[in-house]
């Protein structure tokens, strides 16, 4: 049995859960397929020889993109006039039932306009399809630039060297895009988060208790070996860190984690770390009159290791952050404890509580 | 592990085959949640691309230079999806729909 | 050694079919319960004899004890979201 065929049924398998997770009726159902897609695409990646992309696709890819998005769904699914009681509107702008606001899933186009489209994106595809046939069966790449000055390095894994050692600029300014995505949504929830948490419902299950306190252990195990053994095999630091945020979002779940202020320092600490470590470790370079994020001889193992770590500690904690500041606060929680901006405004400005809080 | 030529070009066409139906989901769905799936599904399409050219370097080994880019593709795909999903939430609230249309939105628009 | 290769083929195309009935039963089953019933039972078992195959052909004991690991894994967790899903599925859905 030529094994061709089995990447070919796992293309065919992969081309339509993406065609039915976008045509699906049920959004639950089209998300679930969804994730389903990415786990076949992790199963791609190793067919592929590329097992770092692997393990950072089941993870973040599949687990932590669908989990993010079954939360928007349960959110979003909601009747809008809820919209109204979590008290987060501008206070004299309650949205009222449009009559002409869509809800159901509707496609853009009538039955003609989709027709066309679909025969240009066709052509489209198939012009790329050609493009794609006709590459070079030997590409130009930096493969053999890469591995022969991999011969001399400490790090064994060609991804970790590339991604920390030799490109460690396009690593540093990723963990300024992380950075950035979550100070985006806590700038946008943070308004929810001012008043301290009381003690959550407690609408959790002890089953899912039970189940954080056995996994999240293990987990961590897991994370720190995928950390340590990213230098000489398969893994590193952006593995490890999803299985961290994965941890992260489980304790979540469990409402373990609930007691977490969301927007406080700690929380923002761990979103700069990463750029922190790269900013320290570069500065520390040129203090020794080495080039910015060149590590020096002898420096390389212990700098790229070092930096792995609290890259790990940074993206855990970033995409557990991501998940927590985006996720919905149950509406018994809301009513009475959130204060709009505008309210604490009022109460400031107000001389009748002589400007004090 | 696969280093048979065929496997290799049948990852590609399914690359751009992805590509095609997630352009065209993302053109024709008008649900905010669906487009980010068609949006995330191109990402991986490129992703797979990207691969798939890695891997055709002569000699075995892949190309170690593409998988980092891709890996840092992916951290920088769900750091993208997890704000939009945020701005979801938001539109949601503000405007009651969660959907894009091309009709005039002058209630929702501040 | 080509009875192990035998017996670990034999394990492979039972556990094939464990998972194949448990995805007919995920596809034809009538509502939630019957689903997960059908899912769970069948996958773990299906798993069980996957990990027995792949274990003939382990290399050294290390490897088996993480296969073994492995399988103890996933069914402390697929029975848990079972339990999650079916608990969900009580709350939401009106008696019937």
């Amino acid at each position: 049995m030529p094994l061709w065929l089995f990447d070919a049924l796992l293309a065919t398998g992969l081309v339509a859960l993406a065609w039915q997770s976008l045509h699906a009726a049920d959004l639950f159902k089209a998300i679930v397929l969804f994730i389903a897609f990415g786990l076949l695409m992790a199963l791609a990646w190793v067919r592929l020889d590329a097992t770092d992309i692997a393990l950072a696709e089941a993870a973040i890819g599949a687990g932590l993109t669908g989990a993010l998005l079954l939360d928007a769904l349960g959110h979003v699914a909601g009747e809008p006039k809820k919209a109204g009681i979590t008290g987060v509107d501008h206070p004299d702008h309650v949205p009222e039932e449009r009559a002409d606001a869509p809800h159901d899933d509707r496609l853009a186009f009538g039955r003609p306009e989709r027709t066309v489209l679909g025969a240009l994106v066709l052509a489209a595809t198939a012009g790329l399809g050609v493009v794609v046939w006709q590459l070079p069966a030997d590409p130009p790449g930096l493969r053999d630039v890469v591995l022969e000055v991999l011969d001399e390095h400490p790090v064994a894994n060609a991804a970790t060297a590339v991604l920390i050692d030799f490109r460690a600029y396009d690593t540093f300014l990723e963990m300024g895009v992380l950075a950035l995505a979550a100070i985006g949504a806590l700038l946008l929830v943070a308004r929810r988060l001012r008043v301290p948490r009381a003690e959550p419902p407690a609408r959790g299950s002890v089953i899912l208790d039970v189940l954080a306190r056995l996994l999240v252990p293990l987990m961590l195990v897991v994370a720190g070996y995928l950390l340590w053994a990213g230098t000489a095999a398969s893994g590193g630091a952006f593995p490890a860190g999803a299985m961290l945020g994965a941890a992260g979002v489980l304790l979540y779940l469990a409402e373990i984690g609930r007691r977490f202020v969301v927007d406080g320092p700690p929380a923002r600490l761990v979103l700069a770390l990463g750029l922190i470590a790269f900013l320290l470790a570069g500065g520390l370079a040129v203090a020794l009159g080495r080039p910015f994020l060149d590590w020096g001889e002898g420096w390389t193992y212990a700098a790229i290791l070092a930096i792995e770590a609290v890259l790990t500690l940074s993206i855990g904690g970033t995409l557990a952050l991501l998940y927590a500041a985006s996720a919905k606060l149950p509406p018994e929680e809301d009513e009475g404890e959130v204060e709009d901006l505008e309210d604490e405004v009022e109460r400031a400005a107000s001389p009748a509580a002589g400007g004090g809080r | 592990m696969s280093g048979d030529p065929l496997s290799v070009v049948v990852y590609a066409l399914a690359a751009v085959a992805l590509t095609g139906v997630a352009v065209y989901g993302l053109a024709v769905r008008t649900h905010l949640l669906r487009r980010l799936i068609a949006i995330n599904i191109l990402s991986t399409a490129v992703f797979l691309l990207l691969v798939t050219i890695a891997r055709r370097a002569p000699g075995g080994v892949p190309d170690p230079v593409p998988h980092a880019m891709v890996l840092t593709g992916i951290v920088v795909a769900i750091s993208a999806t997890a704000f939009a999903l945020v701005l979801t939430r938001r539109i949601f609230d503000v405007t009651g729909s969660s959907l894009l249309t091309d009709d005039e939105g002058g209630e929702g628009s501040h | 050694m080509i009875l192990v290769d035998l017996a670990t083929v034999a394990l492979l195309l039972a556990s094939a079919l464990f998972f194949l009935a448990g995805t007919l039963g995920l596809l034809r089953f009538p509502d939630s319960f019957s689903r997960l019933h059908a899912l769970t039972k069948a996958d773990n078992l299906g798993l069980g004899l996957l990990i027995a195959g792949l274990a003939l052909q382990a290399e050294s004991l290390a490897v088996v004890i993480k296969l073994v690991l492995v399988w103890l894994l996933a069914m402390l967790v697929s029975s848990c979201s079972a339990y999650l899903v079916a608990r969900h599925a009580l709350r939401t859905v009106p008696e019937r």
